[in-house]
């Protein structure tokens, strides 16, 4: 599975260090708690600097979904799917839903409060260098009709 | 020295090229085509502009300051956003401050836009989605996660699940813009479609299809803004900036969702309408606004809008925009002469262009009866109010 690069500044680096070891870590504002996503230099809540680089559980409910038809990267073929998913602790993420250990574009059955896992899947920039990405799978229950 | 006791403000001349998918033009040509014929329809010179406003600049359009020079201008004021479609309310607006407060007299704002030359907006070439945290419209290329279609496909699920509609009942937007078209002579898109049309279209993001999204297009197009009392000795009837609000932002915020619709960064938390632009005009609230333009990126910002604005209560916005209550005829008019939809894209200035027309009662087919109010809204939460001049 072929992927444009993620885009990386300085404020993602200790993000996509954790994401190669297969954890997803995010950071956690000392002082008021919260964990934020994306990775920056401070909290949205209180603006503070001070924060750790925590696990997340690894429970997510799917938010929303859209299936692309037309393609728009060299190494991506139409149709897939993107999902938007809410972490129990709080912040959105944006990825692709998984079955098993492959991709699924099949959205039959989805519904926006279904319960995700956290599931790593191995993939290939389009430059040729590997990357790790943190991925959504049914937790089990999910997805039956 | 404190600022000044600030004027009243209003259009007083607007020009719009012809429109076309490739118009074999420069977006110089088109801006300095639609800037004389601005001057013109305002009774003005080019000389007599002093401020200079736009939203786009080059490579889609032209810069301001390219502009300013090959166009013979001598401008005190000027302002020039990132280029994007989303900031053509807050241009208008810095126009009407600028003028408001005496930093200029006649303030253009002036667009020449070629999407013909820009290829596919979004994907591997999309710097607009290669920004640190994700795009605007939550781009993650990493995860496919590209163009603004994708974000507007994203945030309309996520609507239809919440209330729970179907999504193919968006498609009552996308015809009742094209049934405007089609009577505007200068339409980009004016070829039949019905519901049957519509749902026979190809998904680009699904749930969205082709003719939920935006045309792309070259032309120009032109607002001058001046003081009402100059406007009044002018050639045509003033059309008065009444009211304003400005353009939201925040975790709460997307661009094409309400605020607290839960995706990208915003909580799940909808709050009611807060819209200060109606107290401003002197209206009581949505009841009072004749017709609506808004800017129609993607079909369900029309649905957006009117839950955002309070003209339909939370989560009945789908339901309200079925029937034909959008259309000419209907209870609110929307987009009159096409949107982004169908008329063409200009970055929301042939919607500044139409709003002109209608509350002038030059609108001839397409003109809202008894057009006093009309209001410029957007799902990012600025607007404008138009209004017949009251003398």
């Amino acid at each position: 599975m072929i992927r444009p690069a993620p885009v990386r500044t300085p404020d993602d680096d200790v993000f996509w260090s954790w994401t190669a070891r297969r954890e997803l870590r995010l950071q956690r504002c000392a002082r008021c708690g919260r964990f934020r996503y994306p990775p920056g230099p401070c909290c949205p809540h209180c603006l503070d600097t001070a924060a750790s680089w925590e696990a997340v559980a690894g429970n997510a409910t799917l938010i929303s979904w859209c299936r692309f038809q037309r393609q728009y990267f060299p190494s991506m073929p139409a149709p897939y799917v993107v999902v938007s998913v809410a972490l129990e602790e709080g912040p959105l993420m944006v990825g692709n839903l998984l079955a098993g250990e492959t991709e699924t574009h099949d959205t039959t059955g989805l519904r926006a409060g279904d319960p995700l896992r956290l599931a790593f899947a191995d993939h290939q920039l389009e430059d040729g260098r590997d990357v790790v990405l943190p991925q959504w799978t049914f937790r089990p229950g999910a997805g039956e009709t | 020295m404190p600022l000044p006791q600030t004027r009243q403000v209003a259009v007083a001349g607007i020009g719009m090229t012809a429109v076309a998918r490739h118009s074999g033009r420069t977006p110089l040509d088109l801006a300095a085509e639609a800037l004389r014929l601005a001057v013109d329809d305002a009774g003005l010179d080019h000389t007599d502009v002093d401020g200079l406003f736009s939203n786009v600049g080059d490579p889609l359009a032209v810069d301001y300051d390219r502009m300013a020079e090959a166009f013979g201008l001598t401008i005190r004021c000027a302002m020039q956003t990132w280029t994007h479609g989303r900031f053509v309310g807050t241009a208008l607006q810095a126009a009407v401050s600028a003028v408001s407060l005496g930093l200029a007299d006649v303030a253009a704002c002036l667009a020449g836009v070629r999407f013909s030359a820009a290829g596919v907006v979004g994907g591997a070439q999309d710097t607009e989605g290669g920004r640190q945290g994700g795009g605007s419209h939550g781009e993650h290329p990493h995860y496919g996660m590209t163009a603004p279609g994708g974000g507007a496909a994203m945030a309309f699920r996520r609507y239809c699940d919440r209330y729970g509609y179907d999504p193919d009942l968006i498609g009552a937007v996308p015809v009742a813009f094209r049934r405007h078209a089609r009577l505007n002579p200068g339409a980009q898109m004016v070829r039949p479609m019905e519901l049957a049309d519509y749902l026979a279209e190809p998904f680009i993001v699904e749930p969205l299809r082709r003719p939920d999204f935006a045309l792309l297009s070259d032309g120009g197009a032109c607002v001058l803004v001046t003081t009402l009392e100059r406007a009044r000795d002018l050639r045509t009837p003033p059309v008065v900036v009444g009211g304003m609000q400005g353009l939201r932002s925040g975790a709460n915020e997307f661009i094409f969702a309400p605020p607290g619709l839960g995706v990208f960064s915003q909580s799940d938390d909808r709050q009611p309408p807060d819209n200060p632009v109606y107290e401003m005009a002197g209206l009581k609230g949505p009841g009072d606004v004749d017709s609506l333009q808004i800017y129609d990126a993607f079909s369900p910002n029309l649905v957006f809008v009117l839950e955002r604005f309070g003209f339909a209560a939370e989560g009945e916005g789908l339901n309200w925009v079925q029937n034909g209550r959008i259309e000419l005829g209907g209870e609110l008019p929307v987009n009159t002469a096409g949107g982004l939809l169908s008329e063409a894209h200009l970055c929301g200035w042939g919607h500044m262009v139409e709003a002109a027309r209608q509350v002038r009662g030059e609108a001839g087919d397409r003109q809202v009866p008894h057009c006093e109010n009309l209001q410029w809204a957007t799902t990012f939460g600025d607007s404008i109010i138009f209004q017949k001049d009251r003398r």
